[in-house]
């Protein structure tokens, strides 16, 4: 549901197959986006992974050039000989798709393709890898830039001073600056201020709680007030402010979550990722995937995935199996009681064929596990059998987690291109929890490259994001002109919607009032995207900003309405640096002057300016 | 065969979409059906055109928590099941309903009950999930609720009203509250969602700022900053913002049909006391200024496992008195033939009380009120044995039911979702056939 992604990613995506300087075969001409997502829609269902009708698969650059049953359906050059362009027309004897008809744009994005096929200009390649820095940042500046030239963008300039306090505390702090921070950094003159405003951010505590807002959506979603107070009531909020905290590996977050014993009574919360979906295992495979393959599989409970071939249905009942002998414990303090035997199932694909769920991993290693003759559920199968809550010596849980967080370098992708979606305002493959066949990554080797270093860094959280917010990458100004840049070049800042909870406090600081948590709660219920998704704006949150009483309160005149110590100018300016942390420029400051002139420059009239500051797109947005 | 495995309740099993799988992959699906592609289905499609000319409008009365077919529409007087209340005779011969419901009684040839419902959920948040959307929800593809279904097949995006209204001004209402909080638009995407309002949840009117004057003087200002964001930074996320604004501003030119002090004494004594009758009574003003669909909800009351009996005894006669002036007031003003109104909750009652004298929960015959919109009047489809413990001949499903309100709308049923990188869905999916009888 997403724009088709643009012809140069394909391209880039495909660069190992065009080192080879010379003759590209046929086989290796990629397909354009726009031809594969009509393919996709329109005729993979029959050719695909699913079905080979005609032994013709549609599904890929390799298969399309290697044909059907029959011999090629696309020729280079050849429009009139191309069998994919004879059984679209209208009165061919043998049409596809059966039952419809394309449109003749969708036919001419075919024939475009097939008529250029042969003069497609090869990609001039970056410099070889052995050149790569290996400080994480360098890399990270290296391979943007190889990027841009393939592309034959130019990059947008660094970000001002301003653009950037802003940008960088809202990403890592959850808040706008206050008027003091933005004041102190303008006024800086050390030449690594910047690297000091970071390293002062994440070693902050504001730091510890953005991150647990950021990942506690992401990891358990957005479910309302309710149970966001039983997760802070159960310690997960503690469990993940305490992660970042202690910079604990990432790879051990994930391991405790999923195994949910804790040891220690700090990670006491850490049960919550299960606990709280209540023995609905399905639900958990769902949840853990992104995870721990950076790919959602939910279509493959019932069927193999139809366009990313690599998602098997067994994979999901694999996850499940983890999962299925694991339940809520009925008695006592939360916790995840496992049973030592049971939870052998078998599923069924769409031909009816059945087969037994084992632990198998998207990589292909399967996961051994005792297979006793008789499944019985005997105190010799437990560790402790008089335990409360008793832990079988086979646990398929432990053993899931250690496989999954230390035999799997998709933790490391995944968590990698979900912390750039979530700074960069898009993912390396986006989304960030697509990252199968079927979403090629704009810069493969920059991908390649972080999560290796990720991982040979012992899968440091504060580490990658302090590589990432150093970078040039991170730091560039808004481009002007975004048809020039396609996003995934990353070659100017994105713009990305601010979650409900840095939008509260950072509507609290540009008010200079104190609200409640009733304030966050209602921001929270209107603004509930999640922070790698698309946000788009409702009626719903408009009406908030427009007219509920608490940001009427937030912004009403002070009680005693003294006269204004301050020129007109200087408020206007003081309200834009308070708000927008920059200066109004000189059209912007006369329609301020005007608006506070024409109520008598009252203490109310500030209140409404600041108003239409904050509730406007460029306060409500990161960018 | 799934073995000691039962899929968690909502899910859809494998067999089941095995079905649905087969049939389009098979090309069985349809005899021919209309073949619309996702983007297009709702900018350009014929029936959708006529049907907006058409005016059509849906006003849900959303029961939620589920009332018992046995104080309602159902009545099994003096069986163990029948409960304390006697039944009366109605306008229809022959057909009684509870004795607490008189007004309804006689209002009972215009309207049509479906006394053969049958569905598969027993939990709340799953069945509500079932009885909006017409078929189970799964994550990876959200299917929109009946209102978001019908703002895109009949709203028009640029009208002051929303095309689906909730009116419901309750924040809590258990497993509701999770619904509400849910993405009820699904694939159609958030422009479909619903508008909440009713309650605290109605922010139209002007605030309690210094400047109440100057409102528009406040909204001016900050379109002159945002216009200028929007278009010197190309911003999609501003343009969605402006719009929202604009459309915000459409909204409170209508503000007056949310204004309590705006509607007629006589009117809020009729409708009565209490704040359903209240929206109910809004709804009907909705739809009268062309809003397709209203949801009218209030939190979910009608989960009585405990005290049945004394609290249906208060709830039902309101929804009695309320659904009697709502049909009769869109008879009355000309709006019931093209307005369709639908009482129903997510389940029905068990026959049998639990310890606590409350009816639990209880899929398997349960009974729902439509009428209006061109359908028949004063029929009553199906009926339950001689216990109401199942339908005693046919029974009708969500299908059936989302089948016959897209056709009483002039909705094609069956219309193809192809949407990327997922099978084909349908608006009602296996061809479910509508119930006929209540067709005209």
């Amino acid at each position: 549901m997403r724009c088709p992604p643009i012809v140069l990613r394909i391209f880039f995506s495909c660069l190992p197959l065009l080192i080879a300087p010379i003759a590209v075969a046929n086989e290796a001409l990629p397909i354009p986006a726009a031809a594969q997502a009509i393919l996709d829609r329109h005729c993979v269902k029959c050719h695909g992974p699913l079905e080979q009708n005609a032994e013709l698969r549609l599904d890929s650059t390799a298969s399309i050039w290697k044909g059907s049953s029959a011999g090629p359906v696309v020729l280079a050059g050849d429009q009139t000989g191309s069998k994919l362009l004879q059984v679209l027309a209208a009165d061919a004897e043998l049409h596809m798709p059966p039952k419809k008809q394309l449109g003749d744009k969708e036919i001419s994005i075919f024939r475009e393709w097939i008529k250029s096929a042969h003069s497609r200009p090869a990609v001039s390649l970056p410099a070889a890898n052995h050149n790569v820095p290996n400080d994480p940042t360098a890399a990270i500046d290296f391979f943007l830039a190889a990027g841009w030239q393939a592309r034959q963008v130019t990059p947008a300039a660094l970000c001002d001073d301003r653009t950037f306090i802003r940008r960088v505390t809202l990403d890592l702090a959850g808040r706008i600056p206050t008027p003091e921070e933005t004041l102190a950094f303008l006024f800086d003159g050390s030449p690594d201020k910047r690297t000091a405003l970071i390293d002062r951010l994440l070693a902050s505590d504001e730091a510890a709680r953005n991150f647990r807002e950021v990942w506690d959506a992401l990891l358990m979603g957005r479910r309302g007030v309710r149970r966001e107070e039983r997760r802070r009531e159960g310690g997960w909020h503690t469990f993940l402010e305490n992660a970042f905290k202690k910079n604990r590996s990432w790879d051990d977050v994930v391991r405790t979550l999923i195994t949910a014993r804790p040891t220690q009574p700090e990670d006491a919360g850490a049960i919550w990722f299960l606990y709280e979906r209540r023995n609905d295992h399905q639900q958990i495979a769902e949840a853990i995937a992104p995870v721990i393959y950076g790919t959602r599989i939910d279509c493959a409970q019932c069927h193999d995935h139809p366009l990313a071939g690599e998602i098997k249905q067994e994979h999901y009942w694999g996850l499940v199996a983890a999962f299925n002998r694991s339940r809520n414990s009925e008695n006592g303090p939360p916790a995840i009681r496992e049973s030592a035997s049971g939870g052998f199932m078998n599923f069924t694909n769409l031909k009816k064929e059945s087969q037994p769920a084992v632990m198998v991993m998207l990589a292909g290693s399967k996961i051994d596990e005792p297979r006793p003759e008789k499944d019985e559920d005997t105190p010799d199968r437990y560790i402790d059998p008089s335990a409360t809550v008793k832990v079988p010596k086979f646990s398929r849980r432990a053993t899931f987690a250690e496989v999954a967080t230390r035999d799997n370098a998709l933790l490391a992708r995944s968590f990698v291109n979900h912390t750039w979606a979530i700074l960069l305002g898009r993912g390396i493959v986006d989304p960030p929890d697509e990252m199968n066949s079927k979403h090629p990554a704009s810069h493969p080797e920059l991908l390649d490259w972080l999560a290796v270093d990720f991982a040979d860094h012992n899968h440091q959280v504060r580490r990658l994001i302090r590589a990432i917010v150093l970078s040039r990458g991170y730091q560039l100004a808004r481009g002007s002109d975004s048809a020039s840049s396609p996003p995934e070049a990353f070659a100017a800042a994105l713009e990305k919607p601010l979650t409900a909870e840095a939008l509260a406090r950072s509507a609290q600081l540009a008010s200079g009032r104190e609200t409640d948590d009733a304030f966050r709660q209602a921001l929270m219920e209107r603004f509930p995207d999640s922070p790698i998704r698309p946000a788009r704006a409702t009626i719903q949150q408009t009406m908030f900003l427009a007219n509920s009483e608490q940001m009427a309160a937030l912004f009403a005149p002070p009680e005693s309405d003294a006269a204004p110590q301050t020129t007109v100018e200087e408020r206007v300016r003081a309200a834009f640096r308070r708000t927008l942390i920059r200066d109004p420029d000189a059209e912007e400051l006369a329609r301020g002057v005007e608006f506070l002139q024409s109520h008598g420059d009252s203490r109310a009239a500030t209140g409404q300016l600041i108003w239409a500051l904050v509730a406007g797109p460029e306060f409500l947005t990161n960018h | 065969m799934m073995a000691q495995h039962t899929p968690p309740p909502g899910s859809c099993t494998p067999a089941e979409h095995q079905l649905h799988r087969r049939l389009f992959l098979k090309g069985l699906a349809a005899t021919a059906p209309a073949v619309t592609s996702f983007c297009g289905l709702f900018t350009n499609p014929v029936f959708a055109e006529s049907t907006r000319k058409a005016g059509k409008n849906v006003i849900l009365l959303w029961l939620c928590g589920a009332p018992s077919q046995f104080e309602t529409w159902d009545p099994k007087p003096g069986r163990p099941t029948g409960g304390p209340f006697g039944s009366i005779p109605t306008a229809i011969p022959g057909v009684h309903f509870s004795s607490l419901m008189p007004q309804c009684a006689r209002l009972a040839d215009h309207l049509n009950i479906v006394r053969c419902m049958r569905t598969k959920q027993t939990e709340h948040l799953q069945a509500i999930n079932l009885l909006t959307r017409g078929n189970p929800d799964r994550a990876g593809f959200t299917r929109p609720t009946l209102g978001a279904t019908i703002s895109g097949a009949l709203g028009t995006l640029d009208t002051a009203l929303p095309n689906f209204i909730l009116l419901d001004p309750n924040p809590r209402g258990n497993e509701f509250e999770q619904y509400k909080a849910s993405d009820l638009a699904g694939w159609l995407g958030p422009e479909h969602a619903p508008v909440r309002l009713g309650g605290s949840y109605t922010q139209l009117k002007r605030t309690a700022d210094t400047l109440t004057e100057e409102r528009e003087d406040r909204l001016a200002l900050r379109r002159y900053f945002s216009k200028r964001y929007e278009t010197e930074r190309n911003s999609s996320i501003a343009a969605s913002q402006n719009a929202a604004f604009e459309k915000f501003k459409g909204l409170t030119a209508s503000a007056d049909l949310f204004d309590l002090t705006k509607i007629p004494e006589a009117d809020r004594a009729r409708y009565g006391p209490g704040i359903f009758g209240l929206h109910a009574l809004m709804s009907r003003n909705l739809v009268e200024h062309g809003a397709p669909f209203v949801m009218v909800a209030n939190g979910m009351p009608w989960d009585n496992h405990v005290f049945q009996h004394e609290i249906h005894q208060m709830l039902v006669p309101e929804l009695d008195r309320v659904l009697y002036h709502l049909v009769t007031d869109l008879e009355t003003r000309g709006l019931l033939d093209h307005t369709l109104v639908i009482a129903m909750g997510e389940f029905g009652r068990t026959p049998w009380l639990n310890a606590a004298r409350g009816r639990d929960h209880y899929p398997n015959a349960w009974s729902l009120m439509l009428t209006g919109c061109g359908l028949k009047r004063g029929v009553v489809v199906g009926g339950t044995d001689i216990d109401g413990v199942d339908p005693h001949d046919r029974s009708f499903n969500e299908q059936n039911l989302f089948a016959t309100i897209f056709t009483a709308l002039g909705i094609d049923p069956y219309a193809e979702f192809d949407l990327p990188g997922l099978p084909t869905f349908h608006r009602v999916e296996d061809q479910a056939p509508p119930i006929q009888e209540v067709l005209a």
